[in-house]
């Protein structure tokens, strides 16, 4: 089926995340202004205007009332979905590189960048029910030694956080006394992206050294790992098969040295247990910077450093597609 | 590898690095003391003299510190000196210098490192005892034809890796030999495979037998370029770096005895060629371009021929083992401006232009060697450049020739020598006027031949021809008449029928199977890696294909199978290489960092005689059978394995779903 | 008395005179409206005829053009499925097919110079695999042979 292109960003897109029903695509960039779009027609609901500086991640609650963003601009902001108001702004000291509703919706955290002599910090915010009563009281900041985070999120029913790291490093914190849980360096090169499976057992993790890995969450063991030769900047989960898909390209930087024909930007669909490539999706003009899977697992969206967010909504022969090896009715239904 | 030319782009290549890091230790100990050996043997009246000529003849090196001669208790010189040098460099160059030079009628000096007769010295000493030490057999260079799949192997480059592998079609290939930093430069093979050619700043060794054991070393100092003979008894190395000789001249070029690791002599390169290091001393961006091989073996490494271009032209023809110049004299060619070896008769081709003077046309000679007897001669006229091209038989020589058809614009034509019949007549093929010819490529073994041709800026064309079978009164008639020049595509012209004309952006080269019959088209280096599979029987296309930036295709020696590859030492993006079959199926492709270099390993001649070849093809059928119900096995074994680790890995996956299913129950109900 | 009747009789005859006239200038001047507008009318069904003719004319000439073309494609079609003109009666036989039979013919055709090809491919890489198979299995003692030597 031809993809959707919604084209409201000016400059190129960072995160983009589905709400839990699906009908809502949340889209974050370095254009300041992040955007709400109908999944189904790609029409723009509207956007959120108040940033001063690239928005690097966004999440959105379960019941999708309230959208929480991270900016270079030292700020951390909250809007009501329905309105695109603000209804609150954590000022920091850096830029917020990771933002992340924990289950329940009651608490948050996001993460400050390390940069000018501060490390980065994770810090735990409770979510009140009424924003009026929001104030600027942190339950707890964890300060990161070591190399920088680039991605965090919340763990199975909050009891860890995950954070990904710029050397490759994926580190699992106890959010309840700030304690480094366990640590394992999975990736040669800066990770660009975490996503959980939907039960959270496992989860996708991306990274500049060409690879993605889908990781055991209790023990942090890479189970399987699909190479590219791009540095792969998101990696999604399907909910409904067990696929996995890669997105990324060369660092924007070369983009401008190399013609466009030899270049790679498309979205590589992989076998998420025999790890084989199974097909492509080509479309952007720049590199893949952040990939989600649709609720349902019927769609799935690109947002590239080209300013384009595509929604794919895949052909029936995707769903017919099996290996012989495959059986279906082994797998728990979750 | 019959590449007329070499093109060394140094400004691509950066050694630096790879010399900074990786180079080879000197040895230590003596390095300063050369051993001179090979002199005379005199009394003690004579001693001082003998030291004095001796060290007179490193003058021009300079830094002579000591000269000792060892004298035996009879008071006579045992024909050897000690020369010690203020530096090691000194003493190497004295090594080459002094190797070889014939001191006088009856003696001929030879040099070595002090450390290295040290090291034949203990060797010496452990063969003196033969019951313990067991007879240690020379590695049989030629097992790896034995193979029982009848698979053949490719050397790789990749980053600091060397390693040499056998082909499994699509499946993984299986390791032969590998070492890191086996070579500083590049690796090459011999022409019959039998070697592996490394570069080291010292010199080039060789390498070979099942082990890939050391076989032989040739000391020359910074050696860039070799060239075996056809037979792989000689090699001839360059290097920019000059040997000084005792006549101080500065010699480039050495000539090997491969068995023995013997110098049989070396050169000085004329004219242009010497420039070559100054200006890669200009700094980055200076480009070297050298003529390679600048010395020819014929066919049957017989003779070596280099030529001296221009008004004192000449050809110089030497005779190996001894090296001397064939009849004591060169071949004085006026104003020559190339020549080739036939590749299976000692027949010479060169030509030489117009002078600017006087009413004589250019001319295509054909001689023969040793009798210097002209078999054949055209005369050209308004000729800008000639390129020779051989078929590999012998049986015809294509002249490609550029005329100049004003001051400014060029035309083309074929003068195709059919030399296996009489007299030798010429086939005369015409281009269309606004086509520039670029390259011609001969079927290896066969009577066709494609050209590439660039009309205007941008349109490239592909023409195959195929060579009538008989050179017939008639046509060779018809390419009389047609020699005043027609304006319009010759589509039958002479003894060469047009067979198709194929209009191609991106195609630069067309390379032939080994076998013939299959030529594919492909555009490398500055183009874009379009690769076409053309059966030549039919004229059909089998598959067209792409590798992105390639920078080389290569077939391997059976014609089975197609390699392109992507040189890091070129293009930095996706190094790496595609496999294809003869018909162009893609097999596997590899991406490998920093992937330099990939070359099938060549195979000799087959040993078989005509009779039994023919008996092999004629027989098809039945081990065709035979070997029909292998390769089923082989597939289905594959496949059944593929299979099993597929079911294995989902069976897992399902256990670990479960088990993660069961935690979550759990943890739901709490 | 009289006169005075008269007189109104008079005018009552001019009157009745007059409304006659005046009906009749009336039915005059509708009549010629209903003309007018009846020859408007006709020259507009006029019109629209010309134009539709005009347009059957290009639509037919469309169709000729089409049809034309249909042939040319089905002969060449047809020339190339029954090959180099050894089959005459099967070239004639399908130029009197409809388009859609020669398009699944096309298609057919398609998928079986698709079939050949991959026939003649496999053949060719067979042919070359166990022939060199073949020989270097007669080589190798020679290459043994080499070794002693």
């Amino acid at each position: 089926m031809r993809p959707i292109l919604l084209h409201g960003h000016l400059r190129s897109l960072t995160r983009i995340r589905y709400n839990s029903d699906g009908d809502l695509l949340f889209s974050a960039s370095k254009d300041n202004k992040p955007c709400v779009w109908y999944s189904a027609n790609g029409e723009r609901l509207g956007t959120f205007n108040g940033h001063n500086g690239a928005v690097w991640d966004l999440d959105v609650t379960h019941n999708s009332r309230y959208l929480m963003t991270g900016s270079a601009d030292n700020t951390c902001k909250m809007w009501e979905v329905e309105t695109g108001k603000c209804v609150y702004t954590w000022e920091t000291r850096t830029a917020v590189r990771a933002v992340s509703f924990a289950l329940g919706d009651e608490k948050a955290l996001f993460v400050t960048d390390a940069t000018m002599g501060q490390q980065s910090t994770i810090h735990i915010v409770p979510i009140e029910a009424d924003p009026e009563d929001q104030t600027s009281d942190v339950l707890r900041t964890i300060v990161v030694t070591g190399a920088k985070v680039t991605v965090a999120v919340w763990g199975n029913l909050n009891r860890t956080i995950v954070t990904g790291h710029e050397d490759g490093t994926i580190t699992e914190w106890n959010p309840d006394t700030g304690a480094k849980v366990k640590s394992s360096k999975n990736h040669e090169k800066a990770i660009t992206d975490i996503q959980f499976s939907a039960d959270k057992s496992h989860f996708m993790s991306s990274s500049k050294d060409h690879t993605a890995h889908l990781t055991d969450s209790k023990t942090l063991k890479v189970m399987k790992s699909f190479v590219t030769e791009r540095p792969v900047n998101s990696a999604c989960l399907s909910p409904l098969r067990p696929h996995v898909v890669l997105g990324g390209g060369q660092d924007a930087m070369d983009v401008t040295t190399t013609s466009l024909k030899g270049n790679k930007f498309e979205s590589r669909f992989y076998h998420a247990v025999f790890e084989d490539e199974i097909g492509r999706v080509k479309g952007h003009f720049g590199p893949i910077n952040t990939l989600a899977f649709h609720p349902s697992g019927r769609s799935f969206s690109s947002g590239g450093e080209d300013g384009f967010i595509r929604v794919h909504h895949l052909d029936e022969d995707y769903f017919e597609f099996k290996y012989d090896e495959e059986n279906f009715d082994d797998l728990p239904q979750l | 590898m019959p590449s007329s030319e070499l093109e060394i782009d140094e400004s691509q290549i950066d050694f630096s690095d790879i010399y900074a890091k990786y180079s080879v230790p000197e040895p230590a100990g003596f390095e300063c003391i050369v051993v001179v050996d090979g002199a005379p043997m005199v009394g003690a009246d004579k001693e001082q003299k003998l030291i004095d000529k001796i060290k007179s003849l490193f003058k021009n090196i300079g830094g002579v510190k000591d000269a000792v001669m060892p004298m035996d208790e009879g008071g006579k010189s045992k024909g050897y000196l000690f020369i010690e040098f203020e530096t090691p460099a000194q003493a190497k160059a004295a090594i080459s210098a002094i190797d070889n030079y014939k001191f006088d009628k009856n003696h001929t000096l030879s040099g070595n490192a002090f450390d290295d007769i040290e090291g034949f010295a203990n060797v010496t000493e452990t063969y003196v005892a033969p019951p313990t030490e067991p007879y240690v057999e020379k590695p049989h260079l030629r097992s790896w034809l034995k193979d029982e799949y009848a698979r053949d192997q490719w050397v790789v480059m990749k980053g600091d890796d060397t390693g040499i592998y056998w082909n499994n079609k699509g499946e993984m290939p299986d390791l032969v030999h590998s070492r890191p930093k086996w070579s500083d430069m590049y690796v090459s093979w011999s022409p019959k495979g039998s070697y592996l050619t490394t570069f080291h700043k010292q010199g080039v060794v060789l390498w070979g037998g099942p082990e890939f054991e050391k076989i032989v070393r040739f000391a020359h100092v910074n050696v860039k370029l070799i060239d075996f003979s056809p037979d792989e008894k000689y090699l001839v190395t360059w290097s920019h770096e000059p040997i000084l000789m005792p006549n101080g001249e500065h010699h480039h070029v050495i000539v090997w005895d491969i068995l023995s690791g013997r110098q049989l002599r070396s050169f000085p390169v004329a004219g242009a060629a010497m420039k070559a290091p100054e200006s890669k001393e200009k700094g980055p961006g200076a480009t070297v371009k050298i003529d390679w091989p600048m010395f020819k073996w014929s066919h049957d490494s017989k003779y070596i021929a280099r030529m001296t271009p221009g008004a004192e032209g000449a050809i110089s023809v030497y005779e190996t083992p001894g090296m001397g110049l064939l009849d004591k004299k060169s071949i004085k060619i006026e104003n020559l401006k190339s020549f080739e070896w036939s590749p299976t008769e000692n027949i010479l081709s060169y030509w030489t232009p117009e002078p600017e003077v006087g009413n004589i046309p250019a001319r295509v000679t054909l001689i023969k060697l040793p009798s210097r007897e002209i078999v054949r001669t055209k005369n050209l006229f308004n000729v800008v450049n000639v390129n020779f091209h051989w078929q590999s038989n012998g049986k015809y020589l294509l002249a490609r020739v550029e005329k100049a058809a004003t001051k400014i614009s060029r035309t083309h034509n074929l003068e195709i020598f059919r030399m296996r019949e009489k007299d030798i007549p010429v086939d005369v093929v015409e281009l269309k006027g606004t086509e520039n010819l670029t390259n011609a490529f001969w079927e290896p073994n066969g009577d066709r031949f494609a050209l590439i041709a660039l009309e205007g800026t941008v349109k490239i064309n592909v023409h195959f021809y195929e060579m009538n079978s008989a050179g017939s009164v008639v046509a060779t008639a018809a390419s009389k008449k047609k020699e005043g020049g027609s304006a319009a595509v010759a589509a039958n012209v002479g003894g060469a029928k047009l067979l198709k004309s194929l209009e191609r952006k991106g195609i630069n080269q067309v390379i032939w199977s080994p076998k013939g019959r299959i030529a594919v088209l492909a555009g490398v280096r500055a183009f874009q890696g379009d690769i076409e599979f053309w059966d030549a029987d039919d004229m059909t296309m089998l598959a067209a294909g792409e590798h992105y930036t390639c920078t080389d295709v290569e077939w391997d020696p059976t014609g089975r199978y197609l390699v392109s590859s992507v040189s890091w030492w070129r293009v930095q993006q996706d190094p790496g290489f595609i496999l294809w079959s003869c018909v162009g199926t893609q097999l596997t492709k590899q991406s490998v960092p920093q992937f330099k270099q990939i070359l099938w390993r060549p195979r000799p001649a087959t040993p078989l005689t005509l009779e039994e070849q023919k008996a092999i093809k004629k027989n098809f059928k039945e081990y065709s059978k035979e070997f029909d119900v292998v390769d089923a096995k082989e597939t289905s074994k594959i496949d059944k394995a593929v299979l099993e680790k597929r079911r294995a890995l989902w069976n897992d996956w399902v256990s670990y779903r479960r088990r993660c299913y069961e935690d979550w129950t759990r943890e739901a109900e709490l | 008395e009289e006169r005075r009747l008269a007189s109104e009789r008079v005018i009552l005859i001019e009157k009745r005179r007059e409304i006659k006239e005046y009906e009749a200038a009336k039915k005059i001047r509708e009549d010629e409206i209903k003309r007018i507008e009846q020859a408007r009318k006709e020259a507009e069904a006029e019109k629209v005829r010309m134009e539709e003719e005009v347009r059957r004319r290009e639509m037919e000439k469309i169709a000729q053009i089409r049809a034309e073309r249909e042939r040319e494609e089905a002969m060449k079609l047809a020339e190339r499925i029954a090959g180099d003109g050894k089959n005459k009666n099967i070239k004639d036989e399908l130029m009197n097919l409809d388009t859609k039979t020669l398009m699944d013919k096309q298609l057919e055709l398609l998928e079986q110079e698709k079939r050949d090809l991959a026939n003649k491919m496999r053949q060719i890489s067979k042919r070359l695999d166990h022939t060199e198979r073949a020989m270097r299995r007669a080589e190798s003692p020679k290459w043994e042979a080499d070794h002693v030597e």
